[in-house]
């Protein structure tokens, strides 16, 4: 490098030049018609996402497999369980299946229970043995059964379709007035099941935040991926049931924070709603959440949060009785008005733009104990883990 | 004053008087590093302008693991000489240049020196390929292999352009020294 050469670099170094106002307008400009422009395609690509998935989730499948008309009265005096299917682990005989399995079908088991207060009444049974399995070859609970409800107690013994990603170990107790009677299962059972399942929902929701001297609005939306591995150890006497649990699908829209500040004020709700062959439950809740923040680098946040989320849950359940008895088909539902989630979990955002940020959640979701009355009383241990992903904007 | 790295953090929050901050700070820097490379003051707002843009686009990729000025200054380089490419302007002048200029082949470079604002003119008014490739080269301090794949030209076409640019630099400030100093002595 010579004199000269250097003489050029120390006059570059310190050379400045004021640029006009013009530049700093055109600079501004061009910022805000970008960030108009990224809100337009992330608006467009959101709305389509919200297409597809309620297309696919509430857009009815083809006609229910057909249901037979021949019933059998055989009262049985045993229960038996459904043969082994993934991820339950059964020892049951193998069940007959009256039409082939899609990957798309739910398979419902029926199961007997005799009552002595159940006087038959001329409803068509779901399937003409006991035992079976019918395959149904839609999503949708409601288009899955065209029987008519009864108006039963839950006096039969019952099979229940659970959602995979709930409730990785249950507890359950059944104590209807006439449950013995219609326990047969000959002996205690021990079950270790486990398994992976994968769900994927649509996220969306509107948060608004608070920071001085800024407010505003969050709107998010995307696509929940829920990956569940559990592993449930379950014990029966005399009356254990076995259940299946096959994820179908799951919507749930709730808010989360995407802002890369703190939000001292936040308001939120919950609304989730799971629909399960059988069974359905709708949540509203309103998260109360505390969040610490483990690393927040200009690009990038993690935090770590939990608290309590008092909801008010409705479920309700299709219950399928036993071919023969009249207790074939009963639909109920339950209001719990005072319920509790506790929850925690890790969350992970990164900037996209100033106005859009890309996140990633995991949450560890349990409910509290809860009883609810009806003739039936059942203790439910649900641990929800869920790990979510969206843009938001 | 706030410093770089709250500036970073606001200006990517969307907060406008963070970048208003961010901008008057640095934009006279990056303003003599794009007058630089431009032909006139207008095409150097220009490529300021598009340079501030990429700026704030990307703060979301700046690491803080260099210094945030010299991160800058490669947005305004590189931009300006997109700038420059769009038009053709530097391929087309470095051919042109190799034939038509007939440059001394060593001036009295040492002799002489302007201060800055004089010495920005002469190079501003150099041709377009000399001028870029010895902003590259002497001042950005790229090498020579590096000047040619940025400018997809060969690597002695850069080292040869170099050469004939300095030399005319070096005659454009002799001639900018007999402009000025009747001016200095009538002063």
């Amino acid at each position: 490098m010579d004199s000269f050469e250097d003489y050029l670099k120390k006059e570059a170094a310190g050379f400045r030049m004021e640029p006009s106002d013009k530049v700093w307008k055109g600079v501004q400009s061009g910022l805000q018609q970008k960030k108009r422009r990224k809100a337009i395609v992330y608006s467009v690509a959101a709305s389509v996402i919200i297409l597809l998935l309620a297309g696919l989730f509430f857009i009815p499948g083809t006609s229910p497999a057909p249901v037979s008309s021949d019933r059998s009265n055989n009262n049985n005096d045993k229960v038996n369980t459904p043969s082994v299917q993934p991820p339950v682990a059964n020892t049951a005989p193998e069940a007959k299946t009256t039409a082939p399995v899609t990957s798309s079908a739910t398979l419902l088991h029926t199961n007997k229970g005799t009552g002595n207060n159940n006087p038959p009444t001329p409803v068509a049974p779901l399937t003409d043995k006991k035992d079976q399995f019918v395959l149904l070859t839609t999503l949708d609970p409601l288009f899955m059964f065209q029987v008519p409800v009864h108006e039963g107690g839950f006096l039969s013994k019952y099979i229940i379709f659970d959602r995979l990603p709930v409730q990785p170990y249950t507890v359950d107790a059944t104590q209807a007035p006439d449950i013995k009677e219609k326990t047969r299962m000959p002996d205690t059972r021990f079950f270790i099941t486990g398994g992976t399942n994968i769900t994927h929902s649509l996220h969306s929701g509107i948060q608004a935040h608070f920071i001085k001297p800024d407010a505003g609005i969050n709107i998010m939306a995307g696509v929940n991926h829920t990956v569940f591995t559990r592993v449930q150890v379950s014990a029966a006497v005399s009356y254990q049931y076995t259940r299946y649990r096959l994820g179908v699908a799951s919507i749930t829209p709730e808010p989360f924070t995407i802002s890369q500040k703190a939000t001292p004020i936040q308001a939120s709700y919950r609304l989730t709603n799971e629909s399960f062959a059988l069974n359905h439950t709708h949540r509203v809740g309103i998260p109360l959440l505390a969040s610490y923040t483990l690393f927040n680098l200009p690009a990038s946040k993690m935090s770590a949060f939990g608290g309590i989320e008092p909801s008010v849950v409705f479920t309700g359940k299709y219950l399928i009785g036993v071919p023969g008895s009249d207790r074939v088909f009963n639909n109920s539902s339950y209001v719990r008005p005072l319920n509790a989630y506790y929850e925690a979990g890790l969350s992970y955002s990164r900037k996209i733009s100033a106005h859009q940020a890309f996140l990633i959640s995991y949450t560890l979701q349990r409910q509290a104990l809860n009883n609810f009355i009806g003739g039936l009383d059942i203790k439910e241990h649900l641990l929800h883990q869920v790990l979510s992903a969206g843009i938001a904007f | 004053m706030q410093n770089d790295e709250e500036l970073i953090a606001g200006s990517m929050d969307g907060d406008v008087r963070a970048q208003k901050a961010l901008y008057e700070k640095y934009a006279a820097l990056l303003m003599g590093i794009s007058y630089r490379y431009a032909r006139n003051h207008a095409d150097a707002e220009d490529i300021l302008q598009d340079a501030f843009l990429k700026i704030f686009q990307s703060l979301s990729r700046f690491r803080f693991e260099g210094s945030f000025e010299g991160w800058m200054r490669r947005i305004v380089v590189t931009t300006a000489l997109n700038y420059m490419n769009r038009s053709k302007h530097i391929r087309e002048s470095l051919a042109i240049e190799a034939m038509s200029y007939e440059v001394p082949a060593q001036q009295e470079e040492a002799s002489i020196k302007l201060n800055g604002n004089d010495l920005m003119i002469c190079i501003q008014s150099l041709p377009d390929g000399f001028r870029t490739v010895l902003n590259l080269h002497a001042i950005e301090g790229y090498s020579h292999k590096e000047i040619s794949s940025m400018l997809q030209i060969s690597e002695s076409t850069s080292r040869s352009q170099y050469m004939r640019a300095k030399a005319m630099l070096a005659m454009r400030i002799l001639e900018r020294n007999k402009i000025l100093v009747p001016v200095d002595k009538a002063g």
